[in-house]
């Protein structure tokens, strides 16, 4: 229902040279190698050589998993950063091995749910082509290193953030003492004054900050998450001098490997070690660590750094005049460009340039999902507005990070087409949502139909836009995949005695007024949980003191006894 | 049958002791961390050659001073997922500068070999049932290495 028909786009322009990360032959052999393992891996697999035991992990931490229906393929978005070659590659491999779409994750991945087992080794050879990889996509091991999707041209960021998540990739990649740790890692790193990766929510997030002195350093935090215990990532060092950076990491991870439980998985995140054994000891530990190696030769040499951080290099912009006025007609006359241009675009660092992001959650769309047409045509307009470059969020959305003004009407019309256009960036609608029962091994109850349903009863961009800035996440298990805690509303599907029963938390925050939400009663049926949507919307516009007051504010500010008493008839 | 960081097959000429009732000491004898920690004087009167194996929930740091009367430390793998025994290995070499042979045993899995190996493990006791030549291969898989090793600290390694 979502393939669409796209005529073809004249003039298309070439790829261009985008500036990020570039393998090198070094690179390219590693991953040549890796792939070779992971062949040798599944045919010992096949032959019944390896147990699915102990293929599990050696799988996992190539991005395959074993789903309800079939096996998954999640591979890497290294910091959320693609070029538009590696789009369509993305669009080939959804055509060639999957039903022709793919899904666009939290943690800036893309996963396919269809791939065959044997293909898979075939798959990441066309990956290895655009420089790309699945590597430690799973497992108990160090992520995909998150960031800021607007990282290096958003106009509040202190500094590009994206070399230090690469030098946090390479470090990382096939790290041999922490491959196989309690359970998974995750880093991000943010350097803009708003946080749009959610990195207080994982096991350790670098807020880049700049000290008395004026120099650019790291504030470290450690242990947040969600999953069934979500919990707010704890300070442990206020500033780190970057020079540092990967002997503090070994420092944390290796306190971390030692001291986190193995005996039950759910209490094995760092999360559970920080809080059983206390911020205060842990950050003990791992300073007592990091004195002993930190000028032992673990750190980045200077050259190297210098090497990473010239692929960085921001792209020139254009100098020129952008025609104002009719940017202005073009609002005034076109039902829906006003709210794209409101909601979907964010100042960029050059003059005459925009930041604008890809809604896909479209009207009865099912978040993150995107056709192969869709990839191929993001491409496409990446190469003819965007420099050829695209990013990928963690609330599941695609971002053009170097629009200019003038071209933004166009840009708008031709996602229009393609059903891309969606207005509804940071409101309501703009739902992140788990794959759920009809996808996932873990679930208990549906997801993507509820976010459906929600999107077509808040279907118009007029009260959308009236409710404003407001977070609306789905999972449906308690593992939390889709981030409910941390949502303004929040939506936990659970399993309640054979019916799916859906549990509602308000006031969570996923951003630098970071907070875990709170269940608000008891859980509502399918059929009813719309309807409670709907009373909560409502409660809010009826109580806020004005526009600016947004749904957390007001909640914040009148607490859960208005919802309660208009969800539950209590007085 | 051992496996080298050379890549290369020997056959065990130890023996991991897990029982010690009534135990007659033989340098050929692989003692358990209590067992040794329990009987360190008369161990060392009898054995020239001493070998002990550790759990992944021991504390190595509780060796630091005897460990220049210890010839072989054997790291056990429980089950192959406890990944402590990588950091064990590397506590070893590069805090502790341990001198003799740090050997990985239990049920670790060929996949983890080179892991092992950079991680400062000099040998691997290949679990029972096992084809070596997996573990052979296996044990050069990758030639080049994001991280410095502790083994070598920028040998193969990019930086």
């Amino acid at each position: 229902m979502y393939k669409e028909n796209f005529s073809p786009l004249a003039p298309a322009s070439a790829p261009q040279d985008v500036k990020m990360y570039k393998y090198d032959q070094f690179d390219d052999e590693f991953i040549t190698q890796r792939i070779e393992q992971l062949r040798s891996q599944i045919s010992r697999r096949l032959a019944g050589e390896l147990t699915e035991d102990e293929f599990k992990p050696l799988r996992l931490q190539n991005g395959v998993y074993l789903q309800l229906h079939a096996y998954m393929l999640r591979l890497a978005i290294p910091y959320g950063q693609l070029n538009s070659t590696q789009m369509r590659t993305l669009a080939h491999i959804a055509r060639k091995y999957d039903k022709g779409f793919g899904h666009f994750t939290t943690r800036q991945n893309i996963q396919y749910n269809w791939p065959a087992l044997s293909d898979i080794p075939e798959i990441l050879e066309d990956l290895q082509k655009v420089e790309m990889h699945a590597i430690q996509t799973s497992g108990n091991c160090i992520r995909n290193t998150t960031s800021d999707p607007f990282a290096g041209v958003a106009a509040d960021e202190l500094t590009d953030p994206r070399p230090w998540c690469e030098i946090i990739r390479q470090w990382s990649t096939l790290h041999p003492e922490f491959a196989f740790l309690p359970r998974k890692f995750k880093i991000a790193v943010n350097a803009a004054e708003d946080d749009r990766a959610a990195i207080l929510y994982h096991d350790v997030a670098l807020q880049i900050v700049k000290n008395d002195a004026g120099e650019i350093g790291f504030k470290v935090y450690v242990g947040g998450g969600q999953g069934r215990t979500p919990v707010i990532a704890k300070l442990v060092r206020e500033f780190l001098e970057p020079q540092y950076l990967l002997s503090y990491l070994d420092a944390i991870l290796r306190t971390y490997n030692m001291i986190g439980r193995r005996d039950n998985m759910y209490k094995a995140r760092i999360k559970i070690t920080v809080n059983e054994t206390g911020v205060k000891e842990f950050t003990r530990l791992v300073e007592l660590e990091w004195q002993r190696i930190k000028d032992t030769g673990f750190n980045l040499p200077d050259d190297q750094k210098q090497t990473i951080f010239e692929h960085f290099i921001l792209p020139k912009f254009e100098s020129y005049q952008y025609d104002d006025a009719k940017f202005e007609t073009n609002i005034a006359d076109n039902n829906g460009f006003d709210y794209f241009v409101k909601n979907n675009t964010f100042g960029h660092k050059a003059d005459g340039y925009t930041i604008v992001s890809i809604s896909l959650k479209p009207h009865g769309g099912i978040p993150g999902d995107i056709s192969a047409d869709q990839m191929d045509l993001v491409a496409q307009l990446a190469d003819d507005y965007s420099l050829s470059e695209i990013r990928a969020t963690h609330r599941q959305n695609l971002v053009l990070p170097h629009v200019k003004l003038d071209d933004l009407f166009t840009l708008w019309q031709k996602l229009s087409k393609a059903n891309l256009a969606a207005g509804n960036i940071g409101l309501l609608t703009d739902i992140i949502a788990c794959p759920g029962l009809d996808y996932c091994a873990l679930a208990n109850a549906r997801s993507i139909p509820i976010a459906q349903m929600i999107a077509e009863h808040f279907d118009d961009l007029k009260k959308l836009n009236d409710l404003g800035d407001i977070t609306l996440n789905i999972s449906g298990c308690i593992n939390a995949c889709a981030h409910h805690h941390v949502a303004n509303i929040g939506i936990l599907g659970v399993d309640k005695k054979g019916e799916e029963s859906y549990q509602v938390t308000l006031g969570g925050s996923s951003r630098k007024d970071a907070d875990i939400g709170n269940i608000i009663g008891r859980g509502f049926s399918g059929d009813e949980i719309v309807g409670a949507i709907d009373t909560i919307t409502k409660v809010y516009l009826a109580g806020r003191k004005n526009q600016a007051e947004n749904f957390l504010a007001y909640y914040r500010r009148a607490g859960q006894t208005p919802f309660k008493e208009a969800l539950y008839n209590v007085t | 049958m051992l496996l080298n960081d050379q890549g290369a097959l020997a056959e065990n000429q130890n023996i991991i002791i897990t029982n010690t009732d009534s135990l007659t000491l033989h340098e050929d004898q692989i003692l358990p961390f209590d067992y040794w920690l329990d009987q360190k004087e008369p161990i060392k009167q009898n054995l020239k050659s001493i070998s002990i194996w550790l759990n992944s929930d021991d504390d190595i740091d509780a060796l630091a001073n005897d460990l220049s009367s210890i010839s072989l430390i054997a790291l056990n793998f429980p089950k192959f997922g406890d990944g402590r025994a990588f950091t064990m290995a590397h506590l070893l070499q590069e805090k502790y500068g341990f001198k003799g042979e740090i050997r990985a045993i239990g049920h670790p899995i060929a996949d983890q070999a080179q892991f092992l190996f950079r991680c400062g493990v000099d040998s691997i006791d290949i679990p029972e049932g096992q084809d070596p030549n997996i573990w052979v291969k296996e044990a050069t898989r990758m030639s080049r290495f994001y991280q410095r090793s502790v083994e070598n600290i920028a040998a193969n390694s990019k930086y």
